[in-house]
């Protein structure tokens, strides 16, 4: 609780004035000798307990008037944010601001986001505490930002929109290296969250780090979290799922456009939706029909030769427009050239596999053999398979460097008794299977690398290869093994090398050696590394606003629509710099509507003294500061009337029996004596 | 002395018949020789014949004799308290001094009405005690006795008036002149103890007004007047329940006299002990003359 007059607690003590004047007068006793002491005794009997009591109300009425009194002078300021605690404003507040895209929501009666009116409060909470120092820690930067003037928060660049995602784990970690850095005497966390799932990761083993790093404080550290979180509405966001250009007609040169587009409405919506797609500028309107509440839209453009440039896709105004928009860029489809070093039957396999349709000019293979590795175009080789024995010394280390550029190197088992291979990989003897027991693959990696799923999250067949015959590779301690045999020898080794990478697999896609030549394990897997190789030559036209950094820091890369204020930093949109174009759009996890169950914050913060503010959505900023000295002045009064009927009433004194007889009054001094007995 | 001759005009009579030694001015509980016929009894053998009516054996030869009311002298007792707290006061007097003069005005009209006038003053114990008798110079002795008499030490009321209600073996007027500060039920056996030896009994209970109103505001140590016991109370705490202890003590005593046809006078010590007198005297002389000879 905040106070306009703090000062106004010196007088505390003055509560005490009752008592002390109480006990005064009970010392200041005068002394008179009494003959009916008979009567006194009785009478002090029968009133002590009942009178103590009253005494002791009448006391602490007294007292807890002049305490209201003081109460009010000092004008108290309460709410729902600050209100429900009591003790001093605390010497340092971190402010932890969730400014990711779903806090741009707003509710169907009020244009007023989530972030700004969490700002709102926020602004107002500050002037509760007028001594504490404030440092802002936004989910972006995530870099503690010390505020000076704290009334102006919800103008500072640092809490403006943005379109990223929150990592709140990560700000908690920053918020705890700040105090553990700078160690203030007390100190609170201010959280403002519409408690999105994925920006809090509830499962992640983060929080126990969380939590233990809590306990470690030499200062307790409240944490005041304000639910923004608001039942599901309307809403409708839209995401790129993928953005293609293919080549229609070599001739002509021309291609077309398709754009994969995911819909998810926040509750059942069906119908006509309109969306407007701009291209380049032009804005063109598109009728499609709603289905399900997660819908996937596929849209076609064509395109004129070569052509190049940008877009994005619109969704009609809803709950929340930080989610309607997805931005793209397009060009030509970046050439593959893959270079197979080897002669042999498998060179067929290998060849089919790096550029399976022979009508599409970006993909393109050539196999050499070794004798002319060195007059390789290594300026256009985005993969190069290697199948036959080590290079000589100068292509060895023209490899090597071309590698470590960003190039991608596979290599196939060379044969014979194996021993040195290109870029260190060191190959083992062949080894032939029994009969009837050919060699399996056991175990492989399916999240990452390029046996991983596919997009629609189907397995490669593994299990189905049946090989005859293997050489397994080895390359040193860094290597990955993303398939292995049974028997635990690698099936498929990758070891970054630089800015690329150096595969190695155990068979031959020959029939001597088994299946793999069938293309369901090697062609997906080929098709891998060689747009993993292509990045080298083609830098990305797509990433995720407020995750995406230029990889060179000095340049400098301006929106392409200028009549908006973005900042590639956390602005979605599209960007250029020197004629290269980069479309950022916000995470695909700022579109999912679940929200963590605030029930559960205890549990993810469990040794904290922890307050949530749930229903802060409907909380009036203004409604947080609100002087209260009105009910303290009420509570004055309250206590006066109670002290008044408490000396008048004879609630509390002794109880008079029946009267037998009327009361015995003493006669007026002036009146005669007349009949008595 | 101006009080004296203004009550002198009044007398100090008595609601019983007395049986005094000599010819007074009160009824006899005997048959006498006065003036005021009381019936007709007829005539036993050895009456004297000087009261055997003729008339009534003329007309009825039957023998009758005809008897008249006695007038006797009066034994009156005058108890008086002079234990400690006879010395409290709120005013100008203390109770004693309004009980001396009290006690000295009646000694004074008895005596001169040629009553016999007998004097206790006790505390725990008796210290003085005056036999009856009416001789002017015997007044003197009371009245001496009465001045030199100082308020001290502890009361026992109840075992006085027990003991004198034994020792006294004539109907006599006992006037008891104290605060009765002491239990009620005790009191009251003693004015029955009293009343049983048909003693007339009339008491003045000497009340100063503050002890009634307690009108005390700020906290105050009571020192008890006999015992020293000492009490430090918050008088607006205990008021109440003391003006309800007082008024159940006076609501109890009367109603006990009256039951015991006691002479009770409630006195309150800012009164004027003349007209409080002239009050007892007028009404006991009203009773009498109410009752018939």
């Amino acid at each position: 609780m905040a106070y306009l007059q703090p000062w106004m607690w010196w007088a505390l003590p003055a509560v005490l004035l009752p008592i002390i004047i109480h006990l005064l007068n009970r010392l200041r006793y005068k002394t008179v000798h009494w003959a009916a002491m008979i009567f006194l005794l009785k009478a002090n009997r029968a009133a002590t307990r009942r009178a103590k009591i009253r005494q002791y109300l009448l006391l602490a009425c007294r007292a807890l008037l002049i305490l209201f009194l003081i109460w009010a002078m000092s004008r108290p300021l309460v709410g729902g944010w600050m209100g429900a605690a009591a003790g001093g404003a605390p010497e340092t507040v971190l402010i932890l601001l969730d400014r990711s895209a779903s806090m741009e929501a707003h509710r169907a009666d009020s244009p007023e986001s989530k972030r700004a009116h969490a700002l709102a409060l926020l602004s107002a909470a500050t002037k509760q505490s007028p001594g504490s120092h404030f440092v802002l820690i936004e989910n972006v930067l995530r870099q503690p930002l010390e505020i000076a003037d704290a009334s102006g928060l919800a103008s500072m660049q640092m809490a403006e929109a943005t379109d990223s995602a929150a990592d709140l784990p990560a700000m908690f970690r920053a918020a705890l290296d700040y105090l553990v850095k700078n160690k203030p005497g007390s100190a609170e966390l201010w959280v403002a969250s519409d408690l999105q799932a994925s920006n809090w990761r509830a499962e992640s083993a983060e929080w126990q780090d969380i939590d233990a790093r809590f306990g470690g404080l030499p200062e307790s550290v409240r944490v005041r979290v304000l639910d923004l979180s608001s039942p599901p509405g309307r809403n409708l966001s839209v995401s790129l799922k993928n953005a293609e250009v293919r080549v229609r007609d070599e001739k002509s040169g021309r291609a077309q456009l398709s754009l994969a587009l995911e819909l998810k409405a926040e509750s059942d919506r069906k119908g006509a939706l309109p969306i407007y797609v701009t291209r380049n500028g032009a804005r063109s309107e598109i009728d499609i029909t709603l289905n399900s509440n997660i819908q996937r839209q596929n849209l076609k453009f064509d395109l004129a030769k070569g052509e190049t440039g940008w877009g994005k896709v619109e969704l009609p105004a809803d709950e929340n427009p930080a989610d309607d928009t997805a931005y793209f860029v397009y060009g030509p489809p970046p050439s593959y050239r893959t270079i197979i070093v080897g002669d042999g039957p498998a060179m067929t396999r290998l060849k089919f596999a790096a550029a399976p349709d022979k009508t599409r000019s970006d993909r393109t293979a050539e196999v050499i053999p070794a004798s002319r590795a060195a007059g390789i175009d290594w300026k256009t080789a985005s993969l190069i398979v290697w199948t036959t024995a080590a290079p000589d010394e100068t292509t060895a280390k023209t490899l090597q460097a071309w590698v470590e550029s960003g190039g991608v190197l596979l290599c196939f088992p060379p044969g014979g008794e194996g021993g040195a291979g290109p870029a260190g990989i060191t190959w083992g003897a062949v080894e032939n299977a029994q009969s009837r027991a050919p060699f399996r693959v056991a175990a492989w990696d399916d999240l990452d690398g390029p046996l991983q799923r596919t997009d629609s999250g189907a397995s490669l067949p593994l299990a189905r290869l049946e090989l005859l015959r293997r050489q397994t590779p080895s390359a040193g301690d860094t290597a990955h093994a993303y398939g292995a045999f049974a028997d635990g020898r690698p099936f498929l080794l990758g070891r970054k090398t630089g800015a690329g990478s150096v595969f190695a697999l155990a068979a031959l896609p020959d029939a001597e050696w088994g299946n793999l030549g069938e293309g369901l394990v090697l062609l997906p897997a080929v098709q891998r590394l060689l747009a993993l190789g292509g990045q080298r030559l083609t830098p990305p036209s797509m990433a995720l606003a407020g995750d995406w950094k230029p990889s060179n820091p000095d340049e400098a890369w301006a929106p392409v629509e200028t009549d908006k204020r973005r900042d590639w930093r956390w602005h979605a949109g599209v960007y250029q710099s020197s004629g290269r174009m980069i479309a950022l759009n916000r995470p695909e996890s700022e579109d999912a509507p679940e929200t963590l169950d605030r029930s559960r914050l205890p549990d993810l913060l469990h040794g904290v003294n922890l307050t949530v503010m749930a229903g802060a959505l409907e909380l009036k900023a203004d409604r947080l500061q609100s002087e209260i000295w009105p009910i303290m002045l009420v509570g004055t009064m309250l206590f006066m009337c109670l002290e008044m009927l408490l000396a008048t009433s004879k609630a509390l004194l002794p109880t008079r029996p029946g009267a037998v007889s009327p009361p015995v009054r003493p006669p007026a001094k002036s009146q005669p004596v007349g009949a008595r007995a | 002395m101006g009080v004296i001759s203004r009550l002198s005009r009044l007398t100090v009579s008595v609601r019983l018949p007395m049986l005094g030694s000599v010819t007074g001015l009160h009824r006899s509980a005997t048959r006498g020789s006065s003036v005021e016929f009381a019936e007709y009894r007829k005539y036993a053998p050895g009456d004297d014949l000087k009261f055997l009516d003729w008339r009534v054996f003329a007309r009825t030869d039957r023998f009758y004799m005809k008897e008249f009311e006695a007038d006797t002298n009066l034994r009156c007792y005058v108890v008086l308290d002079t234990s400690a707290s006879m010395k409290f006061t709120s005013g100008d007097h203390t109770r004693f001094d309004y009980a001396r003069r009290v006690a000295g005005t009646l000694s004074h009209l008895l005596v001169h009405q040629g009553d016999a006038l007998g004097l206790v003053c006790f505390t725990d114990k008796t210290l003085h005690e005056l036999p009856p008798r009416r001789t002017p110079s015997h007044l003197r002795q009371v009245l001496d006795t009465l001045s030199e008499a100082k308020p001290q030490g502890e009361t026992n009321l109840v075992r006085t008036l027990h003991d004198l209600a034994e020792r006294i073996r004539q109907r006599s007027l006992v006037i008891i002149i104290s605060d009765l500060f002491t239990e009620v039920p005790n009191l009251l056996e003693c004015f029955k103890h009293l009343r049983f030896y048909k003693h007339d009994v009339a008491v003045f209970h000497l009340l100063d007004r503050q002890e009634f109103e307690f009108d005390f505001h700020r906290p105050v140590r009571f020192v008890d007047m006999e015992s020293g016991m000492d009490l430090i109370t918050d008088p607006a705490v205990v008021r109440d329940a003391y003006r309800q202890a007082v008024e159940d003590y006076l609501n109890t005593l009367r109603h006990g006299c009256r039951e015991f046809d006691i002479d009770y006078r409630l006195t309150y010590l800012d009164q004027s002990y003349e007209s409080v007198l002239t009050g007892f005297l007028l009404q006991r002389i009203k009773r009498l003359k109410g009752g018939g000879r």
